[in-house]
């Protein structure tokens, strides 16, 4: 127990560095409570001191990424099936260590095996172990409805399309001068040599997102662009001439590369367009959201949409309400908040909850189901993306004044009764 | 949330049903601290499993083992790395260094204040060393001591506290460097 005469004399930095003083702010309990309320009843003018400790402390957090259930029980499932048969292999009894080898190939088999009698989905031809690792978070499904994972489908110039997801690795096609990179959920558009790009030929390729799914990409001129779920983009392989220009239907996030002498422009629902130098902007232009919004991090954009444009600033927002609508800008964004999806995170601020279901939807693939009235409460908050679909509703129930329910594909939500 | 303390003495006795608890325990654990190392996460299933499997394997000497949480994290940290650096091995023209990056994206800045301002400590975090990071993640996020910490990253408490000491300042001086005259609880909690 540290003696409160020595806190009188500390100043925040020196709270922030003593152990016991972390103590309290990391396992809080009663006894630690009654501690420091004592100690700023006698130190009233160390109230500010410690309270902004406490705030720099709790400020530090640490993105979670937690492996799902399913996992966690099939994997200790298996160790617990070898523990208790005696005699296996080697002969020595419960030799965990012994089934680590076989661990993958049962898993996968597994895997193969629950699918078949789920249906026979696989329509798409890829290699075998991307299809596995694909499968195993297929198998998920089952339950429960596991989280969206990086994957999509590539597009190209000739029609052919290639499933992407983070199990294929290196060169996978190569276009005139350019060569295709996928890496952990990542494709990456590489020129050959700087010489020999300018001479070659210009291809569009286009990249969807199931729901579901999520990929990330580097263009041919380094700009770099996160892709939510039930999106797509379509794009030059390389880029010529005097603007580089590409569409996007659904959510994106953007890292602009810088390039004054060659203006990028993204076009979105029809007849939306942003133009910019190089800068970080977010473009939500999903179907089913009510309205369209630009929100820009970093630079300055300029947005049109039917006949009207707008230029905006750093944590300005446009929003576009109809297809004919005027361009509202609205200021003071909490941009963090508007691609927390890039992160890996659902972060609601005051969102209704039909907004919050259709973010779940297209993340989880279901479709939603609103039993009787729709709950009128406001969902603030942020989950990780890992989280399986349960886990989610959980949370969310949690918050009182709705229940939900998983079938099949299809998510149920009713008003509780008080 | 600490496991129970009579927990080892079961599984000590072979009794699976504790080991599957502390099986559940500790997965998403181990898992969660060596995500924070590599996005390889058949590496990092792999080395959660090891680690676990020799938990059963080595329950007969469990009793001898005076602290088995910072035991495992421990051993968890040399099965992951030892495997990290077994791949490296196999990537040509690889230039990663040494040690595993204990890396910056997997911070979030929980604070309420503007975005601006929480991306000045977004900045001031990167300037950490992953060592930095790493001891701020088991001591304020795993909640450990920093006797704990230090086993773990072997090294003594001593070097620990300095660690810590340093990365705070660092956040502290970083902040207030680039603001100029605000202090920084001012510039991290406006209001």
């Amino acid at each position: 127990m540290s003696n409160s005469s020595i806190y009188k004399n500390f100043e925040e930095e020196d709270f922030i560095n003593d152990p016991w003083f972390q103590e309290w702010v990391i396992h809080p309990d009663g006894e630690k409570d009654n501690y420091w309320r004592g100690f700023l009843l006698g130190n009233p003018e160390k109230k500010v001191a410690v309270e902004n400790a406490v705030k720099m402390i709790q400020s530090l957090g640490f993105k979670e990424e937690w492996p799902t259930t399913d996992k966690i029980e099939s994997s200790l499932l298996q160790l617990l099936k070898t523990i208790n048969e005696p005699g296996k292999g080697t002969g020595k009894t419960g030799r965990l260590a012994d089934i680590k080898r076989t661990y993958r190939v049962w898993w996968a088999a597994a895997a193969i095996f629950i699918v078949l009698a789920a249906g026979g989905f696989i329509i798409w031809n890829q290699r075998e172990s991307a299809r596995i690792a694909h499968l195993e978070k297929e198998e998920q499904v089952i339950k429960d409805i596991a989280a969206g994972s990086d994957r999509a489908i590539l597009t190209l110039a000739d029609g052919r399309t290639i499933a992407l997801d983070s199990g294929i690795k290196g060169v996978i096609t190569t276009q005139g001068n350019v060569k295709v990179i996928n890496l952990e959920g990542q494709l990456a558009y590489n020129s050959i040599s700087n010489k020999e790009a300018v001479a070659g030929n210009v291809f569009y390729n286009r990249i969807t997102t199931p729901r579901g799914g999520q990929y990330r990409l580097v263009l041919a001129d380094g700009t770099r662009v996160w892709l939510n779920s039930a999106s797509t983009i379509r794009f030059p392989t390389r880029f010529d001439g005097h603007e580089r220009k590409i569409e996007l239907t659904g959510e994106g996030y953007f890292e602009v590369a810088k390039n004054a002498s060659m203006p990028f422009r993204v076009a979105f629902a029809g007849s939306g367009e942003v133009e910019v130098l190089g800068t970080h902007f977010n473009i939500n232009a999903y179907e089913d959201e009510p309205s369209l919004k630009v929100t820009l991090l970093e630079g300055s954009v300029r947005v049109h949409s039917a006949g009207d444009r707008k230029d905006l600033r750093p944590e300005e927002q446009a929003v576009i309400s109809g297809a004919s609508a005027p361009i509202s800008v609205q200021k003071g964004i909490d941009v963090d908040q508007v691609i927390s999806w890039k992160d890996d995170l659902f972060d609601f601020n005051n969102d209704p909850l039909p907004a919050v279901m259709r973010q779940l939807s297209r993340w989880y693939d279901a479709d939603i189901n609103y039993q009787g009235i729709i709950p009128e409460g406001h969902y603030t908050g942020s989950i990780r993306r890992q989280a399986s679909l349960s886990e989610v509703l959980r949370m969310l129930e949690l918050a009182g004044g709705v229940h939900f329910s998983i079938e099949e594909k299809r998510i149920v939500v009713e008003k509780k009764q008080r | 949330m600490r496991i129970e303390k009579d927990i080892w003495q079961r599984v000590h006795n072979s009794d699976q049903e504790a080991y599957a608890k502390v099986y559940r325990y500790y997965y998403p654990r181990f898992y969660n601290y060596g995500k924070k190392f590599t996005s390889d996460v058949p590496l990092v299933e792999d080395a959660t499993q090891e680690t676990l499997m020799d938990i059963w394997d080595k329950r007969e000497k469990l009793p001898a083992i005076e602290f088995p949480t910072t035991y495992f994290y421990t051993s968890f940290r040399y099965i992951l790395f030892g495997k990290l650096k077994l791949q490296r091995r196999f990537v040509v023209g690889d230039i990663t260094p040494e040690e595993p990056e204990f890396s910056i994206d997997h911070f979030i800045i929980r604070s309420e204040s503007e975005a601006a301002l929480r991306n000045q400590l977004k900045n001031a975090l990167s300037t950490l060393t992953s060592r930095q990071r790493e001891v701020i993640f088991l001591r304020f996020y795993e909640g450990l001591s920093y006797e704990e910490v230090a086993a773990i990253l072997s090294i003594t408490t001593k070097a620990t506290y300095k660690i810590m000491a340093r990365a705070l300042l660092r956040l502290k001086g970083n902040i207030v460097f680039s603001s100029g005259f605000f202090s920084l609880f001012q510039l991290l909690f406006p209001k």
